[in-house]
């Protein structure tokens, strides 16, 4: 029992939620992405916030976003936790309403894909 | 302290598995400045001012993860010495993760693997051969099995995932190489040798996870598991993901045969 769940489950539910991140995926894909952020139409640069989130894997993952990087577990991270990251954002524009974007492409010369969330700060 | 013959393997992989444990979750190495312990103090997940995105919403106050951070580090000192292997071995494991959880941002599949793999120590017969407080067997076969399959899964499932990608054309290690992660052999990785060596390291992937589970093959994918790990350790150092396959790679070794119950 415990082989089926650790051999075959947690993999495959991995693959089927489709970040294959429980899934031995080591290297097995590549990617870039990049993350805009903009309060009340001004826009944040995330490496601001990434000093302000400093230090810890967090602001490591924000640092120089607002340039195409590379790391595809962190771009896979940031599609998921893109809320939370526009509500770290928060620290830097209190009330603001704030539109966090994530640029995802699997190469330079790829299409870019786009993800968007919205949250509204507390003052 | 030698124990059953029948899962020496398994107490060899579980103090060579508890060893990398404790070097990548404490500050052990931190004279050799190994990159996985820059950032931070050494000891992983150790709680600090900085803003984080939990996992789940499951953000533990700083008091709890420090003692996490503790408890996780007696418990795998436990695994490595076999006292207590099945306790501590779960509870190395499952603090592990609840510190990992505390930053989505610092989850890899090497800390993953750490952690699954001293669970699946503990749940095995790790603790009835070369351990401080030998235990009685339970299951020698299933545990060995169990062990074996999960390594051989590991090397099935990478290769798995680089065949659903892009892997195969030459554009995944082109990416790699504009990234810089390999550095030291970006003269090698030309767009014509690119996809060859891609076709390459999928086909070693696959021939070392199948080679592993018969018997007859398992010299040699041994021999080939050990020689991709070190071609990766020299082209790319992926944090202690080749460490840990090493020692897991132990369970392979051959065991002695089991010990006539006496009269």
């Amino acid at each position: 029992m415990v082989g089926v769940v650790v051999v075959v489950l947690i993999p495959l539910g991995s693959w089927l939620d489709g970040s294959g991140q429980l899934a031995w995926t080591m290297f097995s894909r590549t990617g870039q992405y990049r993350v805009e952020l903009v309060a009340e139409g001004r826009a944040l640069n995330p490496t601001a916030v990434a000093a302000v989130a400093a230090p810890g894997p967090t602001s490591a993952a924000l640092a120089g976003a607002d340039h195409f990087r590379h790391h595809d577990v962190w771009r896979a991270t940031l599609r998921r936790h893109l809320g939370e990251v526009a509500r770290l954002a928060c620290k830097l524009a209190p009330g603001a309403r704030i539109t966090a974007r994530l640029h995802e492409r699997v190469r330079s010369d790829a299409e870019i894909e786009t993800s968007e969330v919205m949250v509204q700060c507390d003052r | 302290m030698i124990g059953e013959p029948e899962v020496r393997p398994l107490g060899a992989a579980r103090i060579a598995f508890g060893i990398v444990f404790l070097l990548r979750t404490t500050p052990l190495l931190a004279v050799f400045d190994p990159p996985f312990l820059r950032g931070g103090n050494g000891w992983l997940g150790w709680p600090d001012a900085g803003a984080h995105v939990p996992v789940l919403g499951l953000a533990l106050p700083s008091a709890v993860v420090a003692m996490l951070v503790v408890v996780r580090t007696v418990a795998a000192l436990g695994l490595l010495l076999g006292v207590r292997t099945r306790v501590c071995g779960l509870v190395a494991g499952i603090a592990g993760y609840l510190v990992l959880a505390q930053d989505a941002f610092g989850y890899f599949h090497h800390l993953h693997m750490l952690y699954l793999g001293a669970i699946l120590f503990a749940v095995v017969d790790a603790d009835a051969a070369l351990a401080l407080r030998l235990e009685q067997t339970r299951s020698p076969r299933s545990s060995l099995v169990l062990m074996r399959v999960f390594v051989a899964s590991i090397y099935l499932w990478a290769a798995i995932g680089k065949l659903a990608s892009e892997w195969g054309t030459g554009a995944a290690l082109a990416m790699f190489r504009e990234s810089g992660a390999l550095e030291r052999v970006a003269s090698v990785i030309t767009p014509e040798s690119a996809a060859a060596i891609e076709v390459g390291v999928v086909a070693g992937e696959l021939a070392i996870g199948a080679g592993l589970l018969w018997p007859r093959t398992r010299r040699v994918a041994l021999a080939g598991a050990l020689a991709l790990h070190v071609m990766f350790e020299i082209v790319a150092r992926v944090d202690t993901i080749g460490w840990q396959m090493c020692a897991l790679l132990l369970v392979f070794t051959r065991s002695g045969p089991p010990r006539r119950a006496t009269p």
